[in-house]
């Protein structure tokens, strides 16, 4: 591997990284690959009528250097440096994709954090930051974010097992190239201690409307969080819960192992994804017609409404991947559901747009670009309703 | 005006702001004027339009803000000398710990092995690593994770006069510190 760099640049501005006859560029802006749909959502998972993705991140750091919050900016640059060289030795980062986070505009920044590509946290911050993302965006590392790396695998469906296997490969190369800090006594060493052990976080994104609308929901997430785990909404940390969608997670990283902690994961999303297929026919028995309604409800405002905020459109799509649940619509696969999530999401608006838009015109340009996507699959549908 | 309240778990699916009459409401002000109380209930964007509460992005709560709280309990009983303690690789001070909730280095977990502990048994599974070992320091961590093991066995060994298994563990540490297993 040959590192290329305009002098007294390394490895901030022009960087490009030749990689066994293959050029990664340092990008400035967000290259084309990432302006298509998410690579890593098309293969259906298991339970995908349920479960939207799964993902787990390693928190690592480089030992003897300061955390990144506390780092100065030589130490941020020597990081990053490292980082990235290690990174471009991986072969599970083969044809990577090297994003750096400053020169990026906030609606870029937003941008990549609806693709869960980077944090909240690393849009918000400055120099030295990177994000390196692997083909089909399923692979990501973020350099200098909270720790000096966090190695993320997304996977569509429940699928932790095969995003940590692929996490764990991508680590293993990783620590054969960085000295990791790691103390015998308490594991990985990450800046924040809720981190610190196993740095793992897993987490899985369910959506459960039968729970929702019987209220089942509160005692389902207060066992849940009784069990050592947290719930956030759609955007992870702090967003608020909408569309039905839950983000359930692993809270404790020091005293369970990887396996321990994903096996746990997954019983519990398990138990309650059956909740919710049992939910889901307990309604249908009980009040078919009002279901019938709110999902027919919802394919009508989504193939006709000229103003929808994101809120809306959200709730929207969930009673309408309700309806594919029941077999009242058709035709419609999961993931398209789970990519029009992230589409029809402000910044991935206004990035198609070219521009950006206030409030207002994206609820409108919302709408036009929910409804060509649901005519695009339900044109059939919507002819035979408008026949009979 | 008094601090926004978060709004209770029932009212989650049903309060619309009461300004934009569109976005749920999530900040409930509630004030008390002439003896008569008012309450609002507002968005997140029309909240932080009217300096009740910060913009959307910034109000997200990490489990770092956590973390000061807990240490409270700690510091009523650590010496003076304890809170004033330094990171001698990285400068961090225990104040700046609590501000923050974040260490600056690893070795900050050496100088505030104290303040840790507690901190840890609260918000973690247990205090000592289970799980991955990078594999470069591996055989080296095991011996040290076993030495470890064997310590603890021992101190409780003493702790119940059991002075047989106590020696018995004492030379087997000795041994293994010296670099020759016993199996």
């Amino acid at each position: 591997m040959e590192i290329r760099s305009a002098p007294g640049h390394l490895p901030g501005s022009v960087y490009s990284v030749v990689n066994e006859g293959q050029q990664l560029e340092m990008n400035q802006e967000i290259p084309e690959c990432l302006l298509r749909p998410c690579g890593w959502l098309v293969p259906p998972g298991q339970h995908s009528d349920l479960v939207v993705s799964s993902r787990v991140r390693l928190a690592r750091n480089i030992t003897g250097m300061p955390f990144s919050h506390w780092a100065s900016s030589s130490d941020l640059s020597r990081i990053a440096e490292t980082s990235l060289r290690a990174i471009q030795d991986c072969s599970s980062m083969n044809g990577a994709t090297v994003l750096s986070v400053e020169p990026l505009d906030s609606l870029d920044r937003k941008y990549l954090v609806e693709r869960y590509l980077i944090s909240r946290e690393l849009a918000e911050s400055g120099m030295e930051r990177y994000a390196v993302v692997g083909r089909n965006e399923m692979v990501s590392v973020m350099v200098n974010e909270e720790d000096h790396l966090r190695l993320q695998v997304l996977t569509s469906g429940l699928s932790l097992r095969e995003a940590w296997q692929r996490v764990n490969a991508l680590d293993d190369e990783m620590e054969e190239r960085i000295y990791y800090a790691f103390s015998p006594v308490y594991g990985y060493l990450t800046a924040c201690p809720t981190n610190v052990g196993t740095g793992i976080r897993c987490s899985v994104m369910v959506h459960l409307p039968a729970l929702v609308m019987t209220q089942r929901i509160k005692k389902v997430l207060s066992a849940v969080t009784q069990m050592g785990l947290t719930v956030r909404g759609i955007a992870g940390e702090g967003s608020e819960i909408a569309g039905n969608l839950f983000q359930i997670s692993n809270q404790w990283t020091l005293g369970a192992s990887e396996e321990e902690t994903i096996e746990k994961l997954e019983n519990i999303i398990r138990q309650i994804v059956d909740n919710e297929r049992k939910t889901q026919q307990d309604l249908w028995v009980e009040s078919r017609t009002a279901l019938e309604d709110k999902v027919w409800r919802a394919f009508g405002l989504l193939s006709h409404a000229r103003v929808l905020n994101s809120r809306e459109a959200l709730e929207l799509i969930s009673q309408l991947r309700m309806g594919l649940d029941l077999g009242l619509i058709k035709g419609i696969p999961y993931t398209a559901i789970n990519d029009v999530i992230i589409q029809s999401r402000p910044a991935h608006l206004q990035k198609r747009a070219g521009k950006k838009l206030i409030a207002t015109e994206r609820d409108a340009i919302r709408a036009t670009f929910l409804r060509d996507w649901i005519r695009r699959y339900t044109e059939k549908e919507i002819n035979r309703i408008h026949e009979s | 005006m008094p601090p926004p309240c978060p709004a209770g778990e029932n009212e989650i699916y049903t309060m619309i702001c009461e300004i934009c009459k569109k976005n749920q409401a999530k900040i409930h002000v509630t004030q008390i004027k002439e003896d008569k109380k008012i309450s609002i209930h507002l968005c997140q964007e029309c909240a932080h339009e009217k300096g009740v509460a910060g913009p959307a992005i910034n109000t997200h709560f990490s489990v770092a803000d956590l973390l000061t709280g807990l240490l409270k309990g700690y510091e009523e009983q650590a010496e003076e000398q304890d809170l004033q303690r330094t990171c001698l690789e990285c400068g961090l001070t225990y104040n700046s710990f609590k501000e923050s909730g974040r260490f600056g280095c690893g070795e900050c977990y050496n100088t505030f092995q104290q303040e840790i502990e507690p901190l840890l048994q609260k918000i973690q599974k247990q205090t000592r690593h289970v799980g991955k070992i990078p594999r470069r320091c591996g055989e080296e961590i095991l011996l040290e994770r076993n030495i470890a093991d064997l310590r603890k066995r021992l101190q409780d060994a003493v702790n119940n006069e059991n002075f047989e298994e106590a020696a018995r563990l004492r030379d087997k540490i000795r041994d293994m510190e010296k670099g020759d297993c016993p199996h």
